[in-house]
């Protein structure tokens, strides 16, 4: 899978990061991004109001096993972490190794066209984190390892930005560390 | 567990300590100095304050540490293994996690950036309260260093972890097991080993990576760090955050005597993207008594 | 038991099973994730801090406790991020569990201990946590000045209101006693206000 963007998107949907890893080919403008954010961050919340009521009154009144199961993310290997790599404020092998359940479960999750997909990754404080892969599909394999990969870039964001005095809440991304790792898992995989 | 050592149980039983390991005392300025370490051993562990009068709890700062007679009938057996693990240099150290640490330093570095006009201002202010540090740490790895084999065992044959441990059979305080304290290094060089390998392998788990002369400058030398522990997650930017490490190290040779200017130097090597150097530059007075003796 | 069946069963809805699941978890973590640090120089930091504090406030205390509070609640902004990309916990249900996700997880891996919960509000909504030990202020005696006034260790308030606040818990936190000033226990009160729910974002439940 060849990671094209990644993006992050603080709470209340203003683009805060991007990186774009493949040379050539058509770009989006940084308003192009801008909008795009905005956008998605629309999108995620129509999705929630789209589930359907029946689905809703099933999950609230407490029969969770079932979707408990459906959205536990697999743990997809390493991913390019190496043995030898400095882990910040984690340790080796690797920044999580077991399964994880997703938090967003209703809203939009991934957009796939002929030529691309997206995916998204939401934590509990609102901040979403979205890749851009060149290939399109959204199969389970690809899924799964498009989720343990932006978990490893929330670790990566938790470490060099917000370990970071200087960089100020809700504000873009200027470390230049953030931007130096995320490059280096990226072009791992 | 372990933890238990530090727990803080009847702190107000001994009121006055005579060591200064981390007593806070709110009113240590960032110049000053630090009287030179007597060679006289005083045992951590005694106290008075039984007999204190009500609402005198705490350390006075307007008067000082008081001189006291160790009276060991007054001395509680919790607080005595409390202090002996505490300064026992092969007692299991407690620990926090490297993010907390990371948070607690980036807010540091924020306050300094916001009660700051300039960049100087800023580690000017990193600087010193690094400094407050290196006083303490000079003593505390000193006494450290200067336990004996035999004191280890008398500590901990029995008791070496476990809460059980901390009430069991200690039959000595360790102070009182160390014949000598470790003599005070004299020599630049033994200074500077000191801080490149204890402190170093104290506050960040491992030595430092390199110690180095200046070919230029006489009274110039390095310690060189690949990863900086404490600055990791923030790299080098127009703010030199390691300007609280030199505050320590100044802090530790200033009171060993070695006054100094330690400024640090972020030299990115091809496999170390955060290399930094600190280099020290010894005030002439150090040089001029080193060239006394041969 | 491995890290993954803990936190799967961490996220089963019967409180009693997880609480026991929630220690190993946190522990876990604690043990095989995190880098770790010398605590005495996090307690000779922090010193470091309040001293320079009470120096720059000229010990007016009250407004040392503000600070560190408010120093506390940027920290806790922040550090919410990498308690959950570490732990992946999910969303908890109440306050009994949020007060057990607090004591066996978060202290557990950011400060290596674990706070008794006690003295529960009838209503679930309050609850306290004993802190038998306290990395921030070991060794630490304060003086005559400060005894009455300063809360040594308000940071941990701070901190406790803006990860809470992140996660859409609006809190009351504070200390209740200290053992610094002579009380029996070191105990912080954590009261819930309500929980933000327009700020919970969109997509989940």
């Amino acid at each position: 899978m060849a990671i094209q963007t990644i993006l992050v998107i603080n709470k209340s949907g203003g683009l805060v990061y991007k990186k774009e890893f493949l040379n050539g080919g058509h770009r989006l403008t940084s308003n192009e991004y801008l909008v795009l954010a905005g956008t998605l961050q629309g999108v995620i919340a129509i999705a929630g109001q789209l589930t359907p009521k029946a689905l809703q009154i099933t999950k609230n009144s407490g029969i969770k096993d079932v979707t408990d199961q459906e959205t536990l993310v697999a743990y997809a290997g390493p991913l390019g972490i190496l043995e030898s790599q400095d882990m910040g404020s984690f340790m080796l092998p690797d920044y999580f190794t077991e399964s994880f359940k997703s938090w967003n479960t209703s809203g939009l999750k991934h957009i796939t066209t002929d030529q691309l997909s997206l995916f998204v990754f939401q934590s509990l404080t609102g901040v979403k984190l979205v890749a851009i892969s060149t290939q399109n599909s959204i199969s389970n394999v690809a899924v799964s390892i498009a989720e343990n990969l932006l978990r490893k870039v929330y670790c990566l964001y938790a470490d060099y930005v917000m370990k970071n005095p200087f960089h100020e809440a809700e504000m873009p991304i200027k470390c230049t560390l953030f931007d130096k790792k995320v490059a280096e898992m990226v072009s791992r995989l | 567990m372990v933890m238990l050592v530090f727990a803080i149980v009847n702190l107000t039983n001994f009121s006055v300590f005579t060591m200064p390991l981390v007593i806070l005392e709110l009113d240590l300025t960032g110049n000053e100095r630090y009287p030179l370490m007597s060679r006289k051993i005083i045992s951590p562990s005694t106290s008075v304050g039984q007999t204190s009068v009500a609402g005198t709890t705490g350390y006075d700062y307007t008067i000082g540490a008081q001189k006291t007679l160790p009276n060991r009938q007054q001395e509680d057996p919790l607080a005595a293994a409390l202090y002996n693990h505490s300064l026992h240099p092969h007692a299991r150290r407690p620990q926090v996690s490297i993010s907390a640490y990371a948070f607690l330093f980036q807010e540091m570095v924020s306050l300094a950036v916001n009660t700051s006009k300039s960049v100087t201002e800023i580690e000017n202010k990193l600087h010193r309260q690094g400094y407050a540090l290196g006083p303490r740490l000079l003593e505390l790895l000193n006494f450290r260093s200067s336990v004996t084999a035999t004191s280890s065992r008398a500590l901990f044959g029995k008791s070496a972890t476990g809460p059980g441990g901390l009430g069991g059979p200690l039959e000595d305080s360790l102070a009182s097991s160390i014949t000598a304290m470790r003599r005070r290094d004299l020599r630049v060089l033994e200074i500077l080993q000191f801080v490149h390998g204890p402190v170093w392998t104290y506050m960040f788990g491992r030595q430092g990576d390199d110690l180095v002369k200046s070919s230029e400058r006489e009274n110039e030398y390095m310690v060189v760090d690949n990863l900086p522990l404490l600055t990791q997650f923030i790299g080098h930017g127009n703010v030199q955050c390691d300007a609280f490490v030199c505050g320590i190290v100044e802090g530790i040779l200033d009171g060993a005597s070695f006054p100094c200017k330690v400024t640090a130097h972020a030299m990115p090597e091809d496999q170390h993207d955060r290399r930094v150097v600190y280099l020290i530059k010894f005030d002439h007075e150090v040089l001029q008594r080193e060239a006394l003796r041969f | 038991m491995s890290a993954g069946s803990a936190n799967a069963a961490a996220s089963s809805v019967n409180v009693s099973s997880s609480t026991k699941s929630l220690r190993v978890f946190g522990d876990e973590i604690w043990k095989n994730k995190t880098a770790k640090i010398n605590a005495e120089l996090f307690t000779l930091t922090y010193g470091s801090i309040v001293s320079q504090l009470s120096t720059d406030f000229q010990r007016n205390f009250t407004k040392v406790n503000e600070k560190l509070f408010a120093m506390g609640y940027n920290i806790g902004t922040r550090l919410i991020e990498d308690f959950l990309a570490r732990t992946a916990l999910p969303r908890c249900e109440n306050m009994v569990k949020t007060s057990e996700v607090i004591s066996k997880c978060a202290f557990k891996i950011f400060l290596n201990i674990t706070p008794q919960v006690t003295n529960w509000a009838n209503n679930k909504e309050a609850f306290s946590l004993l802190l038998d030990e306290n990395p921030l202020s070991d060794f630490v005696e304060l003086p005559m000045d400060a005894v009455k006034e300063l809360w040594y260790s308000n940071i941990l308030c701070g901190v406790l209101k803006g990860a809470l606040e992140m996660v859409q818990l609006d809190c009351d936190v504070f200390f209740v006693n200290d053992v610094l000033r002579g009380d029996q226990s070191t105990e912080i009160r954590i009261k819930l206000n309500r929980v933000l729910k327009d700020e919970i974002p969109a997509g989940e439940d």
